[in-house]
């Protein structure tokens, strides 16, 4: 719930109430007033009325519809005041003894006037009420609005915010010190996060590439070993697997390097480059690999894409998913390449079990025994996707690994 | 062949110098950019080998030094760094090549031979080793004077096996150097066992005695008097 909501609701509650215990309140003291006053004006026309009844004669005078004089047989009786059964008149009952007889004297005073009043009191009473709330609300709303804005903006800039961004956050200046104190605070969190990514990611660069030069030396110097002579069979298995490990430390190496670079940017030039075109090209060039495993590779171009990207990446993306789908075929497997409406699907049968989906674009999660997997292909081919805003997913669908990659929607 | 070895990394330049000495190519060795300067002033080289990253300044200013002096040797640059820009701008300088580091001296040793083929025989591309007769330019090859109907992949791996005669070549080095910039993605070595097995029988069945030997699974050898 927005903070903005939460305050509102508070209002509306705290209104609802005051008008529906005010309202009754109101009401019933207006009556209780109302009735206060039409009795006293009974009773003062009662008293006003005695004397003159007093010294009468004869028994109609003076006497109008409201007032009523009966002889009654029941002297003494107290003075009564009540309200007529339907609540519409308010009658005095008094007892006179007038001349040795007693009289029973009754004056009513009409109270649907005022009824009339106090519901227009009432009305009034209401809609004003219910008025003022709705202004309050509103007020209330705009200069929430208003002073929460500063708060909505840094929320924003926050969520665009990424810490590999060249650029450090800056947030607008608020004249609310709070919201300054947060917009500091947090520009100084995202600083700090930013130096130290870029502190990272600056030596993951510079070892990567001052691990060369011995990289170098290493292979340099086991390839001279090789010259020596004579050389025992013994020696040349120790060389050989030494060479195997430097070359999967260079290849491993040249990975990193890829990553840090894309993750870098330094891939600025583009231009127009076919899909098609690409893997076709690609597909010739390991067609000798997947000879070698007697792969069936199937084709189905449905239509040719052509985006604007950088082309080396481009090829980087497509041979690994390629490479990848021969590397952990089986053999006398199947490829199936797939290009339409902007999608392209490489299928491959492989292992009979669905690779671990959530690990599988992590940097060094080796879903198989094989030792050339370096498992930075994907972790490469993952990062190329998210640069260019293409969608990558894994399915496995008995025998088929199948990758999706939308390049265009 | 003279080689001057600009690299200030002294393990690395030993090595290569050790490597191309039984090539007999005359190696020396600068190990920073004041020397490198005296050098190229004083004396003619076929290659020069140049490390951009020097400890006084960038290896560039060797490559901009001999343009001006209008030097003709072949330059191969070898650099840790393998961005696209480097690479461009280093050629636009006037390299003749470009090796990044970690690489195989016998890929190195291959690639200066080609840049002084280039460089020095211009008139004539025939290498002869062992029998075998090389068009480098024509791309051929010729056994008692019959050309041998040879692959691409086969001529450029007979071609990497001469440059590299009489030594131990890995298969690593040969994986890499066939699927060029395919950067080794497979490593997988049973192509090369295809291509060496096409390519000895293409040879032999011209009548060529075989000189191409396995040595214990590390790599191959072309033994030539």
């Amino acid at each position: 719930m927005k903070l903005l909501n939460k305050t509102v609701q508070y209002y509306f509650l705290l209104s609802v109430v005051l008008l529906l215990v005010a309202v009754p309140v109101f009401y019933f003291v207006l009556q209780r007033i109302v009735i206060a006053n039409v009795d006293a004006r009974l009773i003062a026309t009662k008293t006003q009325l005695i004397p003159r009844l007093q010294v009468m004669e004869n028994k109609q005078p003076l006497l109008d519809n409201d007032i009523t004089l009966e002889k009654s047989g029941r002297p003494g009786a107290k003075d009564s005041l009540y309200t007529s059964d339907k609540g519409t008149y308010r009658l005095l009952t008094s007892y006179l003894v007038i001349n040795q007889e007693t009289y029973r004297l009754q004056i009513k005073s009409s109270l649907a006037n005022h009824q009339a009043l106090i519901t227009s009191i009432i009305i009034l009473q209401v809609l004003l009420l219910s008025l003022l709330l709705a202004g309050l609300l509103l007020i209330n709303r705009s200069l929430a609005r208003q002073v929460w804005k500063p708060f909505y903006n840094t929320l924003r800039k926050l969520r665009a915010y990424k810490v590999d961004q060249v650029e450090p956050l800056q947030l607008p200046h608020s004249k609310v010190n709070e919201f300054e104190e947060l917009n500091t605070a947090v520009e100084q969190l995202a600083e700090r996060s930013r130096k130290s990514y870029v502190a990272q990611k600056e030596f993951a660069e510079n070892a990567s590439h001052e691990m060369r030069t011995p990289l170098a030396i290493f292979q340099g110097k086991l390839e001279l070993l090789m010259q020596t002579t004579p050389l025992t069979e013994e020696q040349a298995t120790l060389i050989t697997d030494m060479a195997s490990a430097s070359q999967r430390m260079a290849r491993l190496n040249k990975g990193l390097i890829l990553l840090t670079r894309i993750q870098n940017g330094q891939f600025p030039e583009t231009e127009e480059v076919s899909i098609k075109k690409m893997t076709l090209h690609l597909l010739e060039q390991y067609q000798q690999q997947m000879q070698q495993k007697e792969l069936i590779l199937e084709q189905h171009w449905e239509e040719d894409l052509h985006i604007s990207a950088n082309p080396t990446l481009i090829e980087v993306l497509l041979s690994n998913l390629l490479v990848n789908a021969i590397r952990h075929n089986l053999k006398g497997g199947q490829i199936i390449v797939k290009l339409s409406a902007g999608v392209l699907t490489v299928q491959n049968t492989g292992q009979l079990y669905a690779l671990n989906a959530n690990r599988l674009f992590q940097r060094f999660s080796k879903n198989s025994a094989d030792t050339e997997s370096m498992g930075l292909g994907l972790e490469i081919v993952k990062k190329i996707c998210d640069l260019y805003q293409f969608e990558i997913s894994y399915a496995y669908e008995h025998p088929l690994h199948t990758f999706h990659v939308i390049m265009k929607r | 062949m003279k080689i001057l070895i600009i690299e200030d990394e002294q393990a690395l330049s030993k090595s290569i110098a050790t490597y191309l000495a039984a090539e007999n190519y005359t190696c020396e060795v600068a190990a920073d950019c004041k020397t490198a300067l005296d050098r190229i002033e004083t004396f003619e080289y076929d290659c020069i080998l140049l490390d951009i990253s020097l400890p006084d300044g960038n290896g560039l200013q060797v490559l901009q030094a001999l343009k001006r002096d209008h030097k003709t040797e072949g330059v191969i640059i070898i650099s840790a760094r393998d961005s696209i820009d480097d690479r461009i701008k280093g050629l636009q300088l006037g390299a003749d090549d470009y090796l990044t580091k970690p690489f195989h001296l016998s890929e190195l040793s291959a690639r200066i031979a080609a840049v002084i083929r280039r460089r020095r025989f211009s008139g004539s591309n025939t290498l002869e080793v062992g029998g075998l007769v090389l068009d480098t330019q024509a791309r051929t090859v010729k056994v008692n004077d019959q050309t041998v109907d040879l692959t691409r992949k086969e001529y450029d791996l007979l071609l990497y096996l001469v440059t590299n005669r009489n030594r131990v070549i890995s298969k690593h080095a040969i994986a890499e150097h066939l699927s060029g910039d395919g950067e080794g993605l497979f490593d997988n070595y049973d192509f090369i066992y295809a291509h060496m097995k096409n390519l000895k029988k293409k040879l032999l069945q011209a009548g060529w005695q075989d000189q191409i030997k396995a040595v214990y699974g590390m790599g191959y050898k072309m033994d030539v008097p």
